[in-house]
C-alpha cells in the first residue's frame, strides 16, 4: 500500500500535466452538468431559482393601509415576517401603456428602500436597484416589463396630486418569487422609492400593505395555516389578499421544459464524451509507461496492486475533478443566476439543486472515470514483466495502402504518422470518438437552440398562433372571424374549439385541450404561396386565466381579468 | 565461497520455455536441470541466442515456463499465478537486468526505497536501508537526483542497490556488467561480490569470462540446454586482484 502511494504520488508530480488535464476534463463536465441541471430545474421552475436568490417569502399578505403588523413573526407557523411595505395601484399615462391591452394600464408600486430589505427583495436582473441619489428612479417586475416594452432608460409618466404628471425612469428590471408574473396578475408590479410612491396620485381605494412571510412548513395546509393566523391576529377585514409560493410556482412553471430536456441530454452526451477523452489519456499514459509498468511487476507488484493503483490514480483525480466543477458551477450560478437562452425571451433562473442531485452527478461522473480507466487498468496489469528488458515497436505491418503512398511518392513522414496514428485502433477510435462526439453535441445543441429561437420568434412555422382571441360567450368563432382586422397584421385566422381544463400529474399545472381550424380551413403549417410567412401580431401574449386555488378563495381578487372570457391557458 | 553442506535454494526440473515468434516454434530452454544452493554463486554463459536469459527469466518468475518444474526453497514455484510470483520476488529474489531500467519518473532515493516499501517496510526503516546501500555505493549525494542525470555506471548500481533492498536469499542479474566501461564493471562485480560475502546466492548472465570467473561455478548454455557445468576453480589458484586466470577456466 505505501508503495502504490508512493508510486502514484511520483507519477502524479511526474506528469502533472496529463494529471491536470485529466482534473480539467472532469471539472468540465461535472460544471456542466450541475450547471445543467440548473438550468433544467430554473426552466422547469423559475420560481424555484428566485425564492433561494432572493430569499423570497412562502406566503405574500396584502393588508389594509394602517394595520398593525407587529408581532406577525412570533406567530404559530410564522418563522420570519418582513417590514410592511408600502403599495397601490396607479395608472401610466405615458410609457408602457400603449404596448399594454386596453383598458390594462394600471401598474402596482410598492415603496421600497435604497438598502433592499432581506425578503420581498427581487432579483435585479438588469440594471440597478433603487437608489437614494435616483429619486425619480423605478424597478419595474420583468414580465410587466417585458409587456410594458420598458426597458432601463425608458422613462413612464403618472399621475401626481394636483394634476400634475410624475415623470419616473426606469432604472432596473427585476424579477421576483412573490407574485405572480404578469399578465396572469394583473396590475403589473413596479417598485419606486417612498418618496416617488407619496408623490403619485394613486388610484382610490388601491393603497395597501404588503407583507411577506416565511414559514415553518411549506406544505398548503400550512400556508392556509399561517393565513389564518394572520388574519385572527390582524382582524379578517384587514387581510386584503393573500399569494401563497405554490400560487407564484405554478403561474411560473414556464415552457422551457424543452430546453431543460436537450440539456439534461446534452449533460449526458457530454459524460459520454469525457469518458472517451478519460480513456484516451488514461491507455496513453499506460501505453508511456509499459516499460515502467513492467519494472513495477518486476520488483514485486502484483498485476492487482498495479490495477488499483492507476484506478486509484485516476479516481483521486476524479474526486478533485468533481470537487473543483461543483464549486466551479456553484460560483458560476451565483456570478451568473440568470442565463438568457435566446434573445429577446426572458432568462432562465438557475434553481439551487438539491444536495442528492449533486451527490448523484458527483457520483455519476466518478463512475464514468472508473468505467473510463477500469479497462487500461487492466491492460497495464497485463503488461508482462520481461517488457522491461524487451521493449518492443508497437504491433502493426505497414499497410498495402501505405506502401502505395510511399511508392505514389507522397512524404514518408505523411504516410508512417498516418500510419502511426491507427497502429493502435481502440485507441485512434478513442480519439476519434472523443473528437466527434462534443463536435456533434456542440452541432445539434446550436441546431435545437435556433429551433427554439425560431418558433419562439416564429410560432407559425409549427401551426402555434401568435395570438389567440376569445370572443365572448354571446357570439362564436365563425361569426367573429370577419370582424378582424385585414390590415396585414392579421394574415390568417382559424376558428377553434377548447374545452375544460385537465390537470396533468406530472406538469402539476392544468392543460387545456383545444383544436383549431377545421375541414375547409385546417390550421396546417404555413402554406405554400404565403411568401415569408405570417407576421406577428404583437408579441406573444397571455391571455389572463384564473389563478389556482390562492387559499383565499372566499375573498374578493383583485384581477382584471377581461370580462366575459372563460378561463383557459394562455396560448 | 561456497559454503559447505548448503541446502538447495533453486532447484529446476526439465525446464522448458518455447515460444512463438514468426509463425514458427522457438524452443529457447530445453530441459534444463539446475540446483543452486543457498549463498551459491553461479555464472551463466554461452552465445547470444542459447537461452541464458530466457532461462533467468523463467526462474525468477518473470514468464511461465512450458514444463518443467522450479522449486524455490523447497517450495514448487513453477505452478505460481503472476501475482505470487510477484510476491515471491518481493522478499526473496532481486533481478537486475542490463540495463538499469531504472523508473525514470522517481528519483534515486525513490527507486532504492520502493521495493522495501512494497516488502512492507515502514517509510523510516525504507529510508534507513536505502542510506545505508547509497553510502555502501558512494551514492549518497545523488539520492535526490533523476536516473537519467547519473551515468550508466551508476545507474546500474542504484539498480543494484534496489536489487539488494529487500536482502533477498536469490539475485539473478542479467548481463549487468554488458553495457558498462572498466571501471564501472569493477565496481559492479565487488558489489556482487560483497553481496555474495553476505550470504546471498547469485545466478549472473554474462558473456564476459572476467565477469564469469568470480563465480563459484559456471554453467555453459548452449541451444537452450546446459551443456557444462563445473566449479570455476580450486580457490587457491585465483590471481592476486582475486580474479581467475582464464587459463584455469573450462570450456566444453
Amino acid at each position: 500500500m505505501r508503495a502504490a502511494c508512493r508510486w502514484v504520488a511520483v507519477d502524479l508530480r511526474a506528469h502533472g500535466g496529463q494529471a491536470a488535464l485529466t482534473g480539467v476534463i472532469v471539472a468540465g463536465v461535472v460544471a456542466w452538468l450541475v450547471l445543467a441541471a440548473m438550468l433544467l430545474g430554473g426552466a422547469n421552475s423559475p420560481w424555484l431559482g428566485l425564492y433561494d436568490r432572493t430569499h423570497g417569502p412562502d406566503v405574500v399578505v396584502y393588508l389594509a393601509p394602517g394595520t398593525p403588523a407587529d408581532g406577525l413573526a412570533t406567530l404559530s407557523g410564522v418563522r420570519e415576517a418582513s417590514k410592511p411595505v408600502a403599495a397601490g395601484t396607479a395608472t401610466l399615462e405615458q410609457g408602457g401603456a400603449a404596448a399594454l391591452e386596453q383598458g390594462d394600464t394600471q401598474v402596482e408600486l410598492r415603496a421600497m428602500p435604497a438598502t433592499a430589505p432581506a425578503m420581498l427583495t427581487p432579483l435585479v436582473v438588469a440594471g440597478s436597484w433603487l437608489s437614494a441619489a435616483r429619486p425619480n428612479g423605478v424597478v419595474v417586475e420583468a414580465s410587466f416589463a417585458a409587456a410594458a416594452r420598458l426597458t432601463v432608460g425608458s422613462v413612464i409618466t403618472l399621475p401626481g396630486s394636483g394634476h400634475r404628471t410624475v415623470s419616473a425612469q426606469v432604472i432596473g428590471i427585476a424579477e421576483t418569487s412573490g407574485q405572480v408574473p404578469y399578465p396572469q396578475w394583473t396590475p403589473g408590479l413596479a417598485w419606486v422609492t417612498p418618496a416617488l410612491l407619496h408623490r403619485v396620485d394613486l388610484q382610490p381605494g388601491t393603497a395597501q400593505e404588503v407583507i411577506g412571510l416565511r414559514l415553518a412548513g411549506r406544505c398548503p395546509v400550512c400556508v392556509t395555516d399561517a393565513v389564518d393566523e394572520v388574519s385572527s391576529a390582524v382582524q379578517p377585514q384587514n387581510v386584503l389578499q393573500s399569494v401563497s409560493w405554490q400560487q407564484v410556482s405554478q403561474a411560473m412553471a414556464a415552457d422551457g421544459w424543452l430546453l431543460g430536456e436537450f440539456l439534461g441530454l446534452f449533460g449526458l452526451i457530454a459524460l459520454a464524451a469525457a469518458a472517451c477523452a478519460l480513456a484516451n489519456v488514461t491507455a496513453a499514459r499506460v501505453v508511456a509507461q509499459r516499460q515502467s509498468t513492467a519494472m513495477l511487476k518486476a520488483i514485486g507488484f502484483t498485476p492487482g496492486q498495479l490495477a488499483g493503483a492507476l484506478l486509484g490514480e485516476n479516481l483521486l483525480l476524479a474526486v478533485v475533478g468533481t470537487g473543483a466543477g461543483s464549486t466551479l458551477a456553484w460560483g458560476l450560478s451565483r456570478a451568473a443566476p440568470a442565463f438568457p437562452y435566446a434573445p429577446g425571451s426572458p432568462p432562465v433562473t438557475l434553481a439551487p439543486l438539491p444536495a442528492g442531485l449533486t451527490a448523484l452527478i458527483a457520483v455519476a461522473t466518478v463512475a464514468a472515470v472508473a468505467i473510463a480507466t477500469v479497462v487500461q487498468a487492466w491492460r497495464a496489469a497485463r503488461v508482462p514483466a520481461t517488457a522491461a528488458v524487451t521493449a518492443s515497436p508497437p504491433r502493426g505491418k505497414l499497410s498495402r495502402l501505405a506502401r502505395v503512398g510511399l511508392l505514389a511518392r507522397f512524404p514518408a513522414p505523411l504516410v508512417l504518422g498516418a500510419r502511426d496514428a491507427f497502429t493502435r485502433r481502440a485507441q485512434a477510435a478513442l480519439t476519434i470518438a472523443g473528437v466527434a462526439i462534443p463536435m456533434a453535441l456542440s452541432t445539434v445543441a446550436l441546431a435545437s437552440w435556433a429551433t427554439i429561437d425560431g418558433l419562439t420568434r416564429d410560432p407559425g412555422q409549427i401551426s402555434v398562433a401568435a395570438l389567440t382571441a376569445y370572443p365572448n360567450s354571446a357570439g362564436s368563432t365563425q361569426a367573429a372571424l370577419p370582424q378582424l382586422p385585414r390590415n396585414g397584421a392579421v394574415q390568417a385566422a382559424y376558428p377553434g374549439a377548447a374545452g375544460p381544463a385537465v390537470p396533468v400529474p406530472d406538469r402539476g399545472r392544468p392543460t387545456l385541450p383545444a383544436g383549431r381550424g377545421s375541414g375547409g380551413q385546417p390550421a396546417a403549417a404555413r402554406r405554400a404561396g404565403q411568401g415569408g410567412g405570417r407576421q406577428r401580431v404583437g408579441h406573444h401574449q397571455r391571455r389572463p386565466g384564473r389563478l389556482p386555488d390562492r387559499g383565499r378563495g372566499d375573498r374578493p381578487s383583485r384581477r382584471r381579468g377581461r370580462p366575459g372570457l372563460p378561463g383557459g391557458r394562455a396560448q | 565461497m561456497r559454503p559447505a553442506a548448503s541446502p538447495i535454494l533453486l532447484l529446476t526440473r526439465d525446464l522448458v520455455k518455447d515460444y512463438h515468434a514468426d509463425g514458427g516454434l522457438v524452443r529457447a530452454v530445453r530441459g534444463v536441470n539446475l540446483a543452486v544452493d543457498a549463498g551459491e554463486f553461479v555464472a551463466i554463459m554461452g552465445p547470444s541466442g542459447s537461452g541464458k536469459s530466457t532461462l533467468l527469466h523463467v526462474i525468477g518468475g518473470l514468464e511461465p515456463p512450458t514444463s518443467g518444474q522450479i522449486w524455490l526453497d523447497g517450495q514448487r514455484a513453477d505452478r505460481l499465478s503472476p501475482a505470487a510470483w510477484a510476491v515471491r520476488r518481493r522478499r526473496g529474489i532481486g533481478i537486475v537486468f542490463q540495463a538499469a531500467n531504472l523508473l525514470s519518473s522517481m528519483t534515486v532515493a525513490d527507486n532504492v526505497e520502493l521495493p522495501a516499501l512494497l516488502a512492507g517496510a515502514t517509510a523510516r526503516q525504507a529510508r534507513a536501508r536505502r542510506e545505508e546501500l547509497l553510502e555502501e555505493l558512494g551514492l549518497a549525494a545523488k539520492a535526490r537526483a533523476a536516473p537519467a542525470r547519473l551515468s550508466g555506471g551508476e545507474q546500474q548500481k542504484v539498480a543494484l542497490a534496489r536489487a539488494l533492498a529487500n536482502k533477498p536469499s536469490l539475485l539473478l542479474a542479467d548481463e549487468p556488467t554488458g553495457n558498462l566501461d572498466s571501471t564501472s564493471t569493477t565496481e559492479v562485480l565487488k558489489l556482487l561480490r560483497h553481496a555474495h560475502a553476505e550470504g546471498q546466492a547469485i545466478v549472473l548472465v554474462t558473456h564476459d569470462a572476467r565477469v564469469a570467473s568470480h563465480a563459484d561455478r559456471i554453467v555453459n548454455v548452449f541451444d537452450g540446454m546446459i551443456c557444462d557445468d563445473a566449479p570455476v576453480a580450486v580457490p587457491g589458484a585465483r590471481q592476486g586482484d582475486g580474479t581467475t586466470p582464464l587459463s584455469q577456466l573450462r570450456w566444453s
